[in-house]
């Protein structure tokens, strides 16, 4: 018994809870001073070996799923679990002899429930959720079964429409829900509008090029794809890196760019690299064949992909609950404010009633 | 519409300038005429001001809630209002001397990103834009006054010093601490429907909830503030002198966040 009410005591104390506050708030603002999840060699190298290793070993590198920090996050739901006991019982008493602030501590109440729901699912998440990202062209399938999701997606097309003075509006992808190998949806995932399905949403992430190709060697010819942006290796000294100007034009500097994504006037870069040095590069238009030592190569066809990210949270329906709770509870609290008094003198009722 | 949007909004800057003056001269010359005329001169901004917004709303055909400079206009009129309402209900002129400097000076640095409105990007076209930025108006208006109103118990409440000079024109500690005490709470009200907002947003936009995004923890780290504030004064002794220090340095957490974050901190939002 006395150990209990010791316990209580500990997580009801006023000044362990602005401990924790105050902590929770440095360590949040040191985790965004302090780059998050980089690899090891980030650190030593930005840091020097001693402090980066400090930094790795103390968590900060990760702060955020600290064990430390992760601890103070417990200690918050374990507090905010016992004070809504005696909230609650405050409330109760409190509505008997004034039913107006009533429903204000009331709203208190409620809002720190909503704050548990929320603190937990935000520990929970990173745990029980699962993501994949993946990038397709029209008419390809994304056999995310495969991954454990509930469906394949069939990408269909993807556009990208604009605002008259060239900037973009939104990026669409037209998806087909794939289920038993029939298609039970088909439906546009665009920015803000993620397709929701049996738990699982789409999002639209970004887009790219993908350029298409041969490369011939003699009588040898071998169709390629690579994404703009990206490398194909060719045997183990070279490399093709590709660049793409949809609507091509030289910038004020000399340097090859593009006005706009809308493939007007389509200029492919090709980068040889040998051993990750360029060793040769080029401009051609679609179709134009350029020397390569020991053959040649030649883009004749540019294709947008759109890069999509499937998720499954299954903490997401106690989050919102936690959200509801704790937006009810404040418009509550706003509209009867327990602490506003006709008198308006000064207000010491406390919910755990010491002091 | 832009030329109406602009020419008002100089208008507007003129007049926050002049009820500045008119503030500083009450301080001076102490007398009520001074104050009057600050009030009646913040009262004209804001009209001009929302004449500016609505010009810019018409011509953008959408509501100015889309980029920093929008935001903060918004602000400062939630700002302007506020001083208004208060100094008048409260009977407290003197929250003119130490509002309308904070109004000047966030319209200088609105003057200074002003740009003309543009289309929304995908990542803003959502309803959440709305409720996440009127949320944040509410909260951070609210923030700048217990700012204000902090600094003005700072100046009032030194023990041993005359009641003479600016220390003379401020209403008693007393009344201050629990006007502060109210408008935090309600700008805390507001801040963690910000939060909320933006967190449902951020679900619906980039996939999760929460992604300890810089300029979403600094909004965690401004509520964890006054969270500290709010428990410390019902429960704690961060009352008076402690509890005033306290609201400014929210504030100033408030405008890292705003401001400071897109300079210092890279993140996901698109708010430029
Ligand atoms: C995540 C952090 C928290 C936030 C943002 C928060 C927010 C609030 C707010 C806004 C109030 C109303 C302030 C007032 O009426 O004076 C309040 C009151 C209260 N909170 Fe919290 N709270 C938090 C954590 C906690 C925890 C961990 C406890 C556990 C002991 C707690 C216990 C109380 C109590 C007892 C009151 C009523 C104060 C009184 O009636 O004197 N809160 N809280």
């Amino acid at each position: 018994m006395k150990i209990l009410a010791k316990i209580k005591d500990h997580f009801t104390s006023i000044r362990a809870i602005l401990t924790v506050l105050a902590f929770l708030s440095i360590a949040s603002a040191i985790g965004t001073v302090v780059p998050q999840n980089q690899a090891p060699f980030f650190y030593t190298q930005q840091y020097g070996p001693t402090l980066g290793q400090l930094i790795i070993s103390t968590g900060l590198a990760n702060l955020f799923r600290s064990w430390w920090f992760t601890a103070a996050e417990i200690w918050l739901v374990v507090s905010l679990l016992i004070c809504t006991y005696y909230r609650g019982q405050f409330a109760v008493r409190l509505s008997r002899r004034d039913a107006k602030r009533g429903l204000g501590a009331w709203g208190l109440t409620v809002f720190h429930v909503g704050l548990v729901f929320i603190l937990v699912t935000l520990m929970f998440t990173p745990r029980v959720q699962k993501e994949e990202r993946f990038d397709a062209v029209p008419g390809q399938t994304v056999a995310l079964t495969a991954q454990g999701f509930p469906f394949d997606l069939q990408v269909k097309d993807f556009q990208i429409k604009y605002y008259p003075d060239g900037s973009p509006k939104q990026y669409i992808s037209r998806c087909a829900v794939i289920e038993n190998g029939k298609v039970t949806r088909e439906t546009d995932v665009m920015v803000n509008h993620p397709l929701k399905h049996h738990g699982v949403k789409v999002y639209q992430m970004q887009y790219g090029w993908l350029l298409s190709g041969r490369l011939t060697a003699g009588e040898n010819n071998m169709p390629i794809e690579i994404a703009a942006g990206g490398q194909l290796p060719l045997g183990p000294h070279y490399a093709l890196g590709v660049r793409f100007y949809p609507d091509f034009t030289y910038a004020p500097n000399g340097m090859p760019t593009t006005r706009s994504q809308e493939p007007k006037n389509p200029r492919v870069l090709y980068i040889l690299y040998f051993q990750n040095q360029p060793a040769e590069m080029n401009l051609l238009e679609m179709g134009q064949e350029a020397e390569l030592p020991g053959g040649k190569v030649v883009f004749d066809r540019y294709s947008l992909y759109t890069g999509l990210q499937a998720k499954q949270n299954p903490a997401l329906p106690y989050t919102f609950a936690g959200f509801i709770l704790s937006t009810a509870g404040v418009l509550l609290y706003l509209v009867f404010n327990p602490r506003r008094r006709p008198d308006s003198g000064r207000q010491n009722a406390t919910a755990t009633g010491e002091k | 519409m832009q030329t109406i949007e602009s020419n008002f909004f100089t208008l507007a800057f003129i007049a926050y300038v002049l009820s500045l003056a008119a503030f500083f001269s009450f301080f001076w010359t102490r007398s009520d005429r001074s104050a009057h005329l600050g009030f009646v001169l913040t009262g004209a901004g804001l009209l001009f001001h929302l004449v500016s917004l609505t010009a810019r709303s018409i011509a953008a055909g959408r509501w100015p809630f889309a980029n920093l400079y929008e935001f903060i206009t918004l602000m400062i009129f939630a700002i302007a209002a506020g001083t208004l309402i208060i100094g008048l209900r409260y009977r407290m002129p003197a929250t003119g001397i130490f509002a309308t400097p904070l109004v000047v000076g966030l319209m200088a640095y609105a003057f200074s990103i002003k740009k003309a409105p543009e289309a929304l990007v995908p990542a803003l076209q959502s309803y959440w834009l709305q409720f996440h930025v009127a949320t944040a108006i509410l909260a951070y208006g609210a923030f700048a006054l217990s700012f204000a109103i902090g600094l003005m118990y700072l100046v009032k409440d030194r023990p041993g010093a005359a009641e003479t000079g600016l220390r003379g024109l401020i209403p008693e500690p007393g009344r201050l601490e629990r006007l502060i005490y109210g408008i935090i709470a309600f700008g805390f009200a507001f801040q963690t429907l910000l939060i909320i907002t933006g967190a449902v947003w951020a679900e619906e936009a980039w996939g999760t909830w929460w992604s300890w995004d810089p300029m979403e923890t600094w909004a965690l780290i401004t509520w964890l503030v006054y969270a500290f504030y709010l428990h410390g004064w019902t429960r704690g002794s961060w009352r008076g002198r402690r509890g005033a220090w306290l609201a400014v340095i929210g504030f100033v957490v408030v405008m890292f966040t705003l401001i400071g974050v897109k300079f210092v901190l890279p993140g996901l939002h698109s708010y430029t």
